[in-house]
């Protein structure tokens, strides 16, 4: 792979070095469908204590969308490149990696290639396969996921316009600033759906053997995109993993119930 | 309903809510219906015992659900509101009722949430028809863009390099390939690299069963994914190996004459449709070709050196 300069790794990934810098790391990876903006009630938590790092995926939020090779984004693989290129970026050690939904999956497979460089992590909502398999439940049958595609291609007919960059202030936390919640959510509907098959097909089931870093599940209650049997197969599937189930309903906790998820968090760290 | 208002020729604002040409409803923090409105209830069939305290995503199709929960959700949250989301509700006879959603936090509970759903069945299959001829016109758009890309690459290529850096890059591009390699046949009929790289590296040539010796004899693509261990077990041993999960080797024919291979390796599994090997096909045809025209270049060239 070809060696990227760090400040261009930083520009590609929109990435974010918030908080204090003496702090241990704290990596924040979002899920599909949105960006680092889902963090933005929990990451202020956090800034006291550790040095928070925030990006946005390639082909989301304000990454750099030239930078999108739908060979190496065809699987989380390249993802977990990114996150390694990141963490090489900012020389980051002790990483305490907090990922959302299928960011949390990138994140076991950058900590499976390289160990060395991570802490712990935090798995919030995460599935390693959403297609139900033989005796594997994950929640979801190819024709649901041929039904989500339709979906997005449906919304983009004539509401991704409306969805396109939207600026939102968040005056109480300057030091999130600007930017952050620029042109959330949007995203180019061509990678939308790329993203959706890698997201949505991948099978990463093997994958959670492998994790050596100690692990913190967080499972949502009545979470459809991740039940609770499959957080459960994440826990079964992890040595020594920890389950926590959060009150908080739905698969979007950092913003449907952040104080909780934010306990929770920290109650595993100290 | 006969009350104050309608008295003074006005409906009442529960016969507006209930009568409403939409459907109403509010929901909980955690997204459970806590009140719907009788427009809702007909259009779906449910009774309100049914639907109140039921999470409104658990109405939803689950391809909606996937929908409404990593988009929907996180937009009504960090804006406020969502406007005209397409999503497509089960209906209590198993029926679906596609349908455009408007959602916004309820200004006087903000955990709250406040949902008008608008039938668009009438628009649906204009909507399908539009989705479906979109597909098929970015599916063709691709196919041209790439064959004329390829094309051009190749005519004007004056060395196999060329031809196969061509065919490189417009295969990882046209089939979001994670590697592509393309190898030509040598006098003795061995595969050596042209073009691109090539993750499995020490499995070529070396093991007596090849994908690629497959597909050069039987001038089919032959498509090996980790469930094809017993019949390559090698390949597939590399493939993990390497955090990929699918290769394809495509034999370049002219005229019957295999002049070498091209091989895209995925790192996730997929369907391989006809729009996808027709593509594949007609790119190892044009390849073939230019690989012809050089080599019979060369021969000319051999004997206008002979000749002077």
């Amino acid at each position: 792979m070809p060696t990227l300069e760090s400040t261009e790794v930083l520009r590609r990934n929109n990435v974010r070095d918030l908080g204090n810098p003496q702090g241990r790391p704290m990596l924040f990876a979002h899920g599909f469908g949105c960006n680092q903006a889902v963090w933005r009630d929990v990451a202020p938590a956090f800034l006291a204590e550790y040095r928070v790092i925030l990006f946005d995926h390639v082909g989301a939020g304000g990454s750099d969308l030239s930078a999108y090779d739908r060979g190496k984004y065809d699987s989380l693989h390249g993802y977990a490149e990114d996150i390694l290129q990141i963490i090489e970026a900012l020389d980051l050690t002790e990483v305490i990696f907090v990922g959302h939904s299928v960011g949390a999956m990138m994140g076991v497979l950058a900590a499976n290639r390289d160990p060395s460089r991570f802490a712990d992590l935090v798995l919030v909502g995460p599935s390693p396969r959403y297609v139900n398999d033989g005796d594997y439940i994950g929640g979801f049958e190819q024709a649901d996921i041929d039904g989500l595609l339709d979906a997005l291609d449906a919304n983009y007919l004539g509401w991704s316009a409306t969805m396109a960059p939207v600026i939102m202030g968040n005056p109480d936390r300057p030091e999130l600033g600007q930017g952050l919640a620029d042109s959330f959510c949007s995203t180019d509907p061509t990678i939308g759906r790329h993203f959706a098959h890698v997201t949505f097909l991948s099978d990463n089931r093997s994958d959670l053997e492998a994790v050596s870093i100690p692990t913190l599940v967080l499972q949502c209650t009545d979470d459809v995109i991740a039940p609770d049997v499959v957080g459960e197969y994440v826990h079964q599937h992890i040595r020594g993993s920890t389950l926590a189930v959060l009150r908080s309903t739905g698969h979007m906790p950092s913003l449907s119930g952040p104080a909780q998820l934010i306990d929770e968090i920290q109650a595993y760290l100290r | 309903m006969t009350d104050v208002s309608s008295a003074q020729g006005f409906a009442s604002y529960e016969a507006l809510y209930h009568h409403a040409p939409c459907g109403l409803l509010s929901l909980r923090a955690g997204g459970e219906i806590e009140d719907v409105n009788a427009t809702f209830l007909q259009w779906t069939g449910y009774t309100r015992d049914a639907v109140v305290g039921r999470p409104f995503v658990s109405l939803l199709d689950p391809g909606s659900q996937l929908f409404y929960e990593t988009r929907h959700t996180p937009v009504l949250h960090l804006k406020g509101e969502v406007r005209e989301v397409a999503l497509s509700i089960v209906t209590a006879g198993g029926g679906r009722l596609p349908a455009l959603v408007n959602s916004t936090v309820d200004p006087s509970r903000p955990d709250h949430v406040l949902t008008a759903v608008f039938d668009s069945t009438a628009r649906q299959e204009y909507e399908h028809d539009l989705i479906v001829a979109r597909r098929a016109a970015e599916a063709s758009e691709v196919r041209v863009r790439v064959l004329q890309s390829a094309s051009s690459a190749f005519g004007i290529a004056m060395s196999e390099d060329a031809v196969g850096e061509a065919l490189v890059s417009n295969a990882r591009d046209a089939f979001s390939a994670a590697h592509v390699a393309v190898f030509g046949l040598d006098a003795e009929r061995l595969l050596y690299l042209i073009a691109g790289s090539n993750p499995l590296e020490k499995l070529v040539n070396r093991t007596p069963r090849t994908a690629s010796s497959v597909a050069l004899s039987t001038e089919q693509t032959i498509i090996v994914s980790l469930a094809e261990e017993e019949e390559f077990p090698e390949i597939v041993a590399a493939l993990r190996e390497n955090r990929l999960e699918v290769v394809t080797v495509t034999p370049l024919l002219e005229d019957g004459d295999a002049m070498g291979i091209l091989v895209c390796f995925y790192s996730r599994a997929r369907v391989f449709d006809k729009v996808y090997t027709d593509l594949q096909a007609a790119l190892a045809r044009q390849a073939a070709q230019a690989l012809v025209r050089i080599k019979l270049q060369k021969v000319l060239e051999q004997f206008a050196l002979h000749d002077s």
